[in-house]
Parts: structure tokens; C-alpha cells; sequence
């Protein structure tokens, strides 16, 4: 699916995206960062996107189930992401220091922060995307994705510091 | 107009770059520059994180791009692979289509064709060896050493 196909189906969805996830979240800041989640999710498999149907009952799917996910590691029971959290949690970065090399330490820090910046972070930093692409692609203001790159950038610098200076 | 390069950039720049790249406001190109910089082996201790932290971002892009590589590369010989099966299959046909051999002769006239298998239907009692002459006469050699040059560019 090309650029301008996905922001052609995708976007104009994008409100009733949001207003679903508001339904579930309740917290208006969280459901636009779940609403973008699941935007770059979708940019990132758009190659096969064009089998389905209908996309906006797929984007609608993805966007409940990723909420109902959310919820579920915010009332820590028992899902895929709360095992992942829970693993990283446990794993103590000062026992670990002296095994592991500074790579190992990064993706760690990454992997700790929240969903969207980590997304976000990826693709600016490894994928070599522009912000304003990001931005485009998220159907939100450049300086709403600056912002999460830099809160991003700067969690993983001050995490850095605080595991190396043990 | 000349375009200069410039290779280093100065502590102060460097120190201006950084924070800006922590404000998520650096062009493509100025981490590029700042990349440059932080990969310099005898660096003040303070610039350790952002060492560590573009080297990891430089060791995950080398593995994007890499594999890229082979999608391409096997993209690339199974095209090969189909334009010759194409080109042989192309070259098969036509040659079949274009002559007969009777009596152990090249005939590419179609209406002489035509008028001698008739002529040999009527005559039942032809020689089979006939049909076997004629197949030995196409160079099989020569149709196996065309379709392996295709490949020989590899």
C-alpha cells in the first residue's frame, strides 16, 4: 500500500479511531498516544493492508484490542505485554552491569520506554524517518512528535547515566 | 562553486548539535555530522553517552540495511531465472514452428512442409528412422550451451 493510500483510508478514520479509544482509556492523553501506536503499527505492516476488505473495520480492531492491552497492563493481570514488563522490571540493571555491554544496556533503555516514543524513536533513529514523515503518517503536529522524540532521546540518556554510574 | 566538505566539527559545535538533537530538532544531516564527530576514538568523557547511544543507533541501521541485500540479490536471480526460461522457451517454440526436416533435410518452406506430410500420410509405410534423423540433426549441444550463458554472468 502506498503513501498516499494509506493516508487516504487511514486517516480520515482517524477521530473515530480516537473516539473508541477514549471509550476505553477514558484519559484523553493516553487514547491519542494509542491511537498513534496503532497508526505507525498499521504504517508498518501497510504492505498487507490490502487484503482486507474493509480497513476501517480492521484499523477499528486493532485499535480496541490494542486498548484492551493497555488496560490490562495498567491493572496488572495477566497479558503478553505485562509478562514483558514484568521481565524487565525484575531484570536488575545494576546486578546485570558488569555481563552486559553497552548495546545491551540501550535496548534495555528503549525497550523501558513508553510504547509510542519507543516507536517513534525507531524510526527516527534506525529507520531514518523524517519528524514531519512521522507526523504525517500519525495525522499529528510536527511538534507533538518532537516532543515525544525528545522526551524519548533524553530518557534514554539520563537511564544511561544512571546504569553506568553505578 | 565549491562545495567544502567539512569533516570536524568544533566542541562548542558538537555541544550545540547534541542539544539540539535532544530537542528533537536536528536535520538528517546534522546527525550525520554529529555522527562523525562522536565516532572520533579520543573524546572528552562527557560525550560517553552519546557515544554509546549513536553507536548502537549505527549498529542497528547497518542491520536494516543489510537486509535489504539479499531480498534484492534473490530478487535479481529469480528474474534472471524467468527471462531465460522466457527466452528458452521462446527460442523452442519458434524453432519447432519454423522448419521440418525430411529425408534428413532443412525445410522451412511451410507450404512445402504442408504439401510433403501429406504426400507421407500417404505413404504410410514411411521409414521411422526418418524421425529419428531428424531429431539428432538439432544441436541439442548448442540449445543447452545458449540458455547456460544466461547465466554466465554470475
Amino acid at each position: 500500500m502506498s503513501q498516499e493510500r494509506f493516508k487516504a483510508e487511514i486517516l480520515p478514520i482517524r477521530d473515530k479511531l480516537f473516539h473508541i479509544a477514549q471509550k476505553i482509556l477514558v484519559e484523553e492523553e493516553e487514547a491519542e498516544d494509542a491511537v498513534q501506536e496503532v497508526l505507525l503499527k498499521l504504517w508498518h505492516t501497510r504492505d498487507s493492508l490490502d487484503k482486507y476488505d474493509s480497513l476501517g473495520a480492521f484499523a477499528t480492531s486493532v485499535i480496541k484490542n490494542h486498548c484492551l492491552d493497555r488496560l490490562k497492563v495498567k491493572s496488572r493481570q495477566e497479558s503478553l505485554d505485562e509478562t514483558h514488563y514484568t521481565k524487565a522490571g525484575t531484570d536488575n540493571p545494576y546486578i546485570q552491569l558488569e555481563r552486559k555491554n553497552t548495546e545491551e544496556i540501550i535496548q534495555k533503555i528503549i525497550e523501558g520506554l513508553p510504547q509510542l516514543q519507543q516507536a517513534i524513536i525507531r524510526m527516527k533513529d534506525m529507520e531514518e524517518y523524517e519528524v514531519e514523515e512521522i507526523a504525517d503518517i500519525t495525522g499529528t503536529k510536527v511538534e507533538a512528535v518532537r516532543m515525544n522524540l525528545s522526551r524519548a532521546r533524553k530518557k534514554v540518556r539520563e537511564e544511561y547515566i544512571k546504569w553506568t554510574t553505578v | 562553486m565549491k562545495i567544502r566538505i567539512k569533516n570536524k566539527i568544533t566542541f562548542s559545535e558538537a555541544d550545540k548539535l547534541i542539544e539540539r538533537y535532544y530537542d528533537g530538532l536536528t536535520s538528517a544531516d546534522e546527525e550525520k555530522q554529529l555522527r562523525s564527530f562522536l565516532s572520533q576514538s579520543t573524546l572528552p568523557e562527557r560525550y560517553k553517552p552519546e557515544q554509546a547511544i549513536f553507536g548502537y543507533f549505527d549498529g542497528k541501521k547497518k542491520k536494516v540495511q543489510f537486509s535489504l541485500r539479499p531480498t534484492i540479490r534473490w530478487a535479481s536471480v529469480a528474474a534472471v531465472i524467468l527471462a531465460s526460461v522466457f527466452i528458452a522457451k521462446l527460442y523452442l517454440t519458434e524453432k519447432q514452428s519454423d522448419y521440418a526436416f525430411i529425408d534428413g533435410k532443412k525445410i522451412t518452406n511451410m507450404s512445402e512442409i504442408k504439401s510433403q506430410a501429406l504426400a507421407s500420410l500417404s505413404d504410410i509405410s514411411a521409414k521411422n528412422n526418418e524421425v529419428e534423423d531428424g531429431l539428432k540433426n538439432v544441436n541439442n549441444d548448442e540449445l543447452i550451451k545458449k540458455q547456460l550463458d544466461v547465466f554466465s554472468g554470475f
